[in-house]
């Protein structure tokens, strides 16, 4: 199995990205050949509606057109069911929300089949504007029932795909500071990407400023001067009569009008994964992120070096890496804390007390790390023995360490 | 200074069995293991096209599996499979893998006989004397493995030894007697006086000055075995018992039987 899933990552060669709003998504791809992202689905309906007489599955805007004819139940508005809807009953059956995403962004998956009937995707990154801990681990639920599993699918908030649209595309295009007005669904934010190039990586963040839509005043005096570039987007600057406020925001700066923008910039966080030179190296730190690599040092390949268990900009709720080791002469295990913004480094140790007198190299343990928030992680580490030549003493030591 | 040497692969599911040591294998690790402390029996036939699968699928080691299947295949030598199996980890050093591969050239050169004494020793190294008796028996029931009458011996003074651990201290006696008649080493004689006394069985067939000489050691080792942790730890139970405390005493005397019959099943099982 492990042999078949790593040769079927060679087979592959579509990165995918995908923004999905409470109602549409969108959907582009990096093609085969190398060449410029195509968009396959722009505001494609994420619906699903049962057909009252027969019974069967309508999808997209055949499904809207069931509910618009009151000939079925449909089901829309995903991202609120699955942050909050724990089932949904269509017709005396039960479903679960992440049961019903899954078909209808199968649907809308087959879109890109027609496209590239001989190829498969290597990669998919999905964009959202506020992806919590429920609605990852739900959607990722949803992407591995149609064979996309975590290691080849990434979520990421808006905020994400915007810095890799922006620092993905030609440096002249983004000398000076990058802003994004997003005038979807009926609200504005401006997000503004930052970047302390002093660090190696550079450590990017993106934030974000709630505006209320019609106040031009404000809008124009949210985006400051040393703003050299603005993206807008969203149904918010279409329209003859959005011109005037348009030209006005784009004075002196270089101005882009799209509706694609997160979604393209999740497909080139999708490629980016194989492809890092596609971007510059961040760091990514968002309100979720862990501001730390916590690592231990380990012998590996003929030499000793520090390896990572989680690591800074990585999602707090979705840390949750483990390794083996083999322990010899060595009794307790060192866990360096590395602040990215500070640089300051804390080694917290942990004695393994109690460990069952072995010969060298006769117990391996096993080391995991999660997080309870995004300032608490735990280390745990159990023994496993030594096979059969050493049983497990199945003792387990934890600490809590406070980021 | 210590090291935490990160592991490769993965843990396999189905284990990698080996029949002649009755031993599953469950990772890469244990496989290296295994090779290092079994190199003596190690032979071109345990590299199999199987053995190279279960790396590749259990252990998710596609590439390690890639190369010993090349080797199989082009029917390199015994060396290069062991090396490519042990430099697939870290779990033995550079130094570590090159004294191998010199103990591994030095039994190149041993004949067949010796090669065998030698899986037998390391039963009884490894505390299987049961093991390490069907091994030396076999090797004295094929003749044609050029064993010279002082190895010969040799093999017959492990078969006394081997005795010893299950229990049959006339036939030890027997066996330390033929060892010193092809062997001619005191140690197989003394070895016999030793267990004939343990077995109140007359001493015959050595001279009385020598006789004697032996059984003065004797006496010295029984002396000093009461220095030994075991007697000692006997002791405190029995002096616990002479102090009115024979709780302690019976619970003590339990747990050093237990430790003794899980020791004797282990060595005969």
């Amino acid at each position: 199995m492990k042999e078949r899933a790593h040769k079927a990552m060679d087979e592959r060669t579509l990165y995918v990205g995908m923004d999905i709003r409470e109602n549409k998504i969108q959907l582009c791809v990096y093609p085969p050949n190398n060449g410029e992202i195509i968009m396959i689905l722009e505001d494609y309906p994420l619906a699903v509606a049962m057909d009252e007489e027969k019974k069967e599955w309508f999808y997209g805007e055949e499904a809207m057109e069931k509910g618009r004819r009151k000939e079925g139940i449909v089901v829309s508005g995903f991202l609120k069911h699955l942050e909050e809807t724990e089932k949904l009953r269509i017709y005396g059956v039960d479903f679960l929300p992440e049961e019903l995403f899954s078909k209808a962004i199968k649907k809308a998956l087959l879109f890109l089949r027609i496209e590239f009937p001989n190829d498969l995707i290597k990669r998919l990154t999905v964009s959202l504007e506020e992806p919590s801990k429920k609605l990852t681990e739900r959607l990722a639920w949803a992407f591995s029932k149609l064979g996309i599993g975590k290691d080849r699918l990434r979520i990421e908030s808006h905020g994400q795909s915007f810095l890799c649209y922006v620092m993905g595309r030609k440096r002249k295009l983004w000398m000076g500071e990058a802003g994004l007005l997003d005038g979807s669904d009926g609200q504005l934010f401006f997000r503004r990407i930052t970047l302390d190039r002093r660090k190696r990586p550079a450590i990017a963040g993106v934030t974000k400023e709630t505006l209320r839509p019609g106040k031009e005043d404000a809008i124009l005096a949210a985006v400051k001067p040393d703003i050299g570039v603005l993206y807008l987007t969203g149904s918010g600057f279409s329209g003859s009569e959005k011109e005037g406020l348009i030209q006005s925001l784009c004075r002196g700066r270089r101005g882009f009008l799209g509706e694609n923008l997160y979604c393209q910039g999740a497909c080139i966080s999708a490629k980016q994964q194989d492809f890092p030179d596609l971007m510059e190296p961040l760091l990514f730190l968002e309100e979720d992120s862990i501001k730390c690599d916590i690592s231990i040092p380990v012998y590996h390949n003929a030499k000793n070096c520090q390896a990572v268990l989680a690591g800074a900009s990585e999602t707090w709720y979705e840390v949750g890496r483990e390794a083996c080791l083999i322990l010899d002469e060595e009794e307790e295990i060192p866990v360096t804390v590395s602040y990215v913004l500070s640089g300051v480094e804390k080694v917290f140790i942990l004695a393994l007390e109690g460990l069952w007198k072995r010969q060298p190299r006769m117990t391996k343990v096993l080391i995991k790390i999660v997080f309870t928030d995004k300032d608490t992680c735990i280390v745990t580490i159990k023994d496993l023995g030594f096979g059969e030549f050493c049983p497990s003493s199945k003792r387990i030591w934890e600490k809590t360490i406070t980021i | 200074m210590g090291r935490l040497i990160l592991c490769f692969g993965e843990k396999a599911e189905k284990p990698w069995y080996i029949k002649e040591t009755d031993t599953k294998l469950y990772s890469i690790e244990e496989l290296c293991y295994y090779i290092y402390n079994n190199v003596y029996i190690i032979s071109q036939a345990f590299f199999t096209l199987e053995l190279a699968n279960w790396i590749e699928k259990e252990l998710g080691l596609w590439e390690t599996a890639g190369k010993l299947k090349g080797l199989i295949l082009g029917r390199n030598s015994c060396k290069d499979m062991v090396v490519t199996v042990l430099c697939s980890t870290d779990y033995y050093l550079e130094e570590e893998i090159k004294e191998l591969l010199q103990v591994m050239d030095a039994l190149s050169h041993m004949s067949e006989g010796q090669r065998k004494k030698y899986k037998a020793d390391l039963w009884l190294r490894k505390g299987r004397p049961a093991m390490a008796f069907m091994e030396y028996r076999k090797l004295l029931e094929s003749q044609s493995d050029g064993l010279t009458p002082e190895e010969t011996g040799d093999v017959l003074h492990n078969l006394g030894i081997a005795c010893l651990y299950t229990g049959g201290l006339p036939e030890a006696a027997q066996y330390f007697l033929e060892a010193y008649g092809r062997n001619e080493k005191e140690e197989s004689l003394k070895a016999y006086v030793e267990v004939c006394q343990m077995a109140h069985i007359e001493v015959g067939q050595v001279s009385l000055e020598e006789k004697k000489k032996l059984l003065a050691d004797l006496e010295r080792s029984k002396k000093e075995y009461l220095q030994t942790e075991d007697y000692q730890k006997f002791w405190k139970a029995v002096e616990k018992k002479h102090k009115g405390q024979p709780g302690i005493y019976y619970e003590e005397i339990d747990r050093l039987l237990n430790e003794w019959k899980q020791e004797y099943r282990r060595k005969v099982g």
